[in-house]
């Protein structure tokens, strides 16, 4: 056997290891980078300098309403939603044993979708008014939020309760999922086929996703959700990594595996619900950022996690900044650009980069 | 030296039997080949000894300590487990993969003196040009390598090894059995399931041989006869020579 051979190996991984601290750091410089322009631009353009001292109380009264009461909670909005997308997908896409894990296997996007249709069709939530600039307001938007997500839970709650008699096998997880969201879809469709013109474009407009929709109290929420969930997701990534390498070998190395897929897959159904209930069906966040990062850094859940989170929240606030200024006043749907954004730079990853699957 | 002993040790997959009142007993420093025709019980044998799967009646006493009693993790700590193939979702590098065999013995993340460790036995293992690729770009007898080396990174007591050689050529056989014998000379118990009943001869200390999830026939190599053999394979065979040099040559079916 060679033994002499090569460098040592602890060297070698200590140098990757410097490699996606790196990548971390670089994220993060580019989220602060993304915070500034994104408070900048607007209807009423302010230099970066403006901004930040709009950001940290030092500026005008107009600079600072402008950048704290109107654009900082769209902003924070946006990093919350992609952070949370993010990792909750990756931490899906791992319970799951399967790369195309993301809120739409498991019915979840399909099941909110269904909870604002019945909001606005059924219980009245449906008045809307439009205009050039906010595009379409639904004016019940807080009842909308709570079906929306209550339906989410509802079908992540049948998924977790068959998976437990199944013992949390993932192919159960996904069928159910499948299933639900087929159902939801089934049901959204009935809604829709019932609905009066202002409800269906109240519902076609929910699902766009919207950065728009949240004031400090709805950001607090998700905040407190989804930050404990980060930590939670991070804490388990050394165990997730034994979670990709089957389950015989999991638990022959001591993890729980039914324990950590399901309270994995709860709490990332959790975020991802609360989430899409706020702002939106976004598509593409919670499937693909991860599989970006994966193509960078390596499959390490412990750096892959976080740095899916702030890749996330990069990906979502240049997508939403670009989605209210390119052709404003009109603001579009940030589902097309982060999909526009990120679909052709997976493609490339994926001829380009690293294979892992 | 660790004692590993099974007291009437049932199992069933949906009702059919897969181990019927299997009664052991295994000590620190043996190899022990588990041999036997297919569907024998040796794969299910290994993984209620490891509690991946649970017995559905009959007890496992680790130094007479019940596994029932013990956590995962504390099992973890002191057996170690290799499974038959290692499919990878989001392979990842050999360094990370020894790496996981540190999981028991820490919290979240591995300390300065896990990855020592994990260095040293990639170094021990010749496995040091390979330690930044990914596990699934690598040839049969490389993973299987590297598998080792993460059970052997648990430092475990007992390491139980499913098939290890079966889909390797002939050098890399040899060189997975004697990184196996090198681990039990450390004072290890290792079982190994192995269809290869010369290479079992070779090596392997003790012998224990299956039918139907029973054991028929547990000792030496001496235990393993040729009427013993020609009757548990149902096929007609000849022996040749005696102890470490024992070989066993399959001619027709019976």
């Amino acid at each position: 056997m060679k033994k002499d051979e090569g460098s040592d190996p602890l060297e070698a991984y200590q140098k990757e290891a410097y490699r996606k601290w790196a990548f971390l750091a670089i994220t993060f410089i580019l989220l602060i980078i993304a915070v500034l322009v994104s408070l900048s631009i607007g209807s009423s353009d302010l230099t970066i300098m403006e901004a930040f001292k709009g950001l940290i109380g030092r500026g005008d009264e107009v600079s600072e309403t402008i950048v704290r009461n109107i654009r900082l909670p769209r902003v924070v909005t946006a990093i919350i939603a992609g952070a949370g997308l993010a990792a909750a997908g990756a931490t899906m896409q791992t319970v799951l044993r399967n790369p195309i894990g993301s809120p739409v296997t498991l019915g979840i996007s399909q099941a909110a979708a269904f909870g604002a249709a019945f909001a606005v069709v059924v219980l009245g939530a449906g008045t809307v008014h439009s205009g050039m600039v906010d595009a379409v307001v639904n004016d019940n938007i807080y009842l909308v939020s709570l079906c929306a997500f209550a339906a989410s839970m509802i079908s992540t709650g049948v998924i977790v309760l068959l998976a437990r008699f199944k013992r949390a096998s993932p192919e159960s997880m996904i069928l159910t999922g499948v299933a639900m969201g087929s159902l939801a879809t089934a049901g959204t469709t009935a809604m829709e086929y019932f609905a009066d013109d202002v409800q269906l474009s109240s519902i076609i407009f929910w699902t766009f996703g919207d950065m728009g929709r949240t004031g400090w109290e709805e950001v607090f929420l998700m905040l407190a959700v989804t930050l404990p969930a980060l930590i939670y997701f991070t804490w388990n990534g050394w165990r997730y990594n034994a979670l990709d390498s089957g389950d015989e070998t999991a638990k022959s190395l001591g993890v729980n595996t039914e324990r950590l897929r399901l309270l994995g897959m709860g709490t990332a159904s959790l975020v991802t619900a609360l989430i899409i209930s706020f702002v939106g069906i976004i598509g593409f966040i919670g499937l693909v950022v991860p599989h970006i990062v994966r193509k960078v850094i390596g499959t390490d859940q412990r750096f892959l996690l976080p740095a899916s989170a702030l890749a996330g929240a990069v990906l979502l606030l240049i997508s939403d900044t670009v989605a209210r200024t390119i052709i404003s006043p009109v603001v579009l749907p940030v589902g097309i650009l982060t999909s526009f954004i990120g679909a052709p730079l997976f493609i490339y990853l994926v001829v380009r980069g690293k294979e892992h699957w | 030296m660790v004692t590993l002993e099974l007291k009437d040790l049932h199992f069933s997959y949906n009702g059919i039997k897969a181990l019927a009142g299997v009664n052991l007993s295994m000590r620190g420093g043996d190899l022990v080949g588990l041999v036997g025709p297919n569907g024998s019980g040796k794969s299910t044998l290994l993984k209620n000894l490891d509690r991946i799967i649970v017995p559905k009646k009959g007890k496992v006493l680790l130094d007479g300590k019940d596994l029932s009693s013990m956590k995962r993790r504390e099992i973890a700590r002191r057996i170690g487990y290799v499974p038959q193939s290692s499919v990878n979702l989001f392979s990842k590098t050999v360094f990370d993969t020894v790496l996981m065999g540190r999981i028991p013995h820490g919290s979240w993340a591995p300390t300065r003196s896990d990855l020592r460790k994990v260095s040293d036995i990639i170094v021990e293992f010749g496995l040091q040009d390979l330690s930044g690729r990914g596990l699934n770009s690598l040839s049969g007898g490389e993973k299987q390598k590297v598998i080792i080396a993460r059970a052997v990174a648990q430092e475990p007591e007992i390491v139980l090894l499913d098939e290890p050689t079966s889909s390797l050529d002939l050098a890399n056989q040899i060189d997975v059995m004697e990184l196996i014998k090198t681990q039990t000379e450390k004072g290890i118990l290792a079982v190994m399931a192995v269809h290869d009943l010369n290479l079992a001869l070779r090596y392997c200390d003790r012998f224990v041989l299956l039918k139907a999830g029973k054991v028929v026939a547990n000792g030496d190599s001496d235990a393993l006869s040729r009427t013993v053999l020609e009757d548990v394979y149902e096929i007609k065979a000849k022996v040749l020579g005696n102890g470490k040099e024992k070989v066993f040559v399959p001619l027709s079916r019976r």
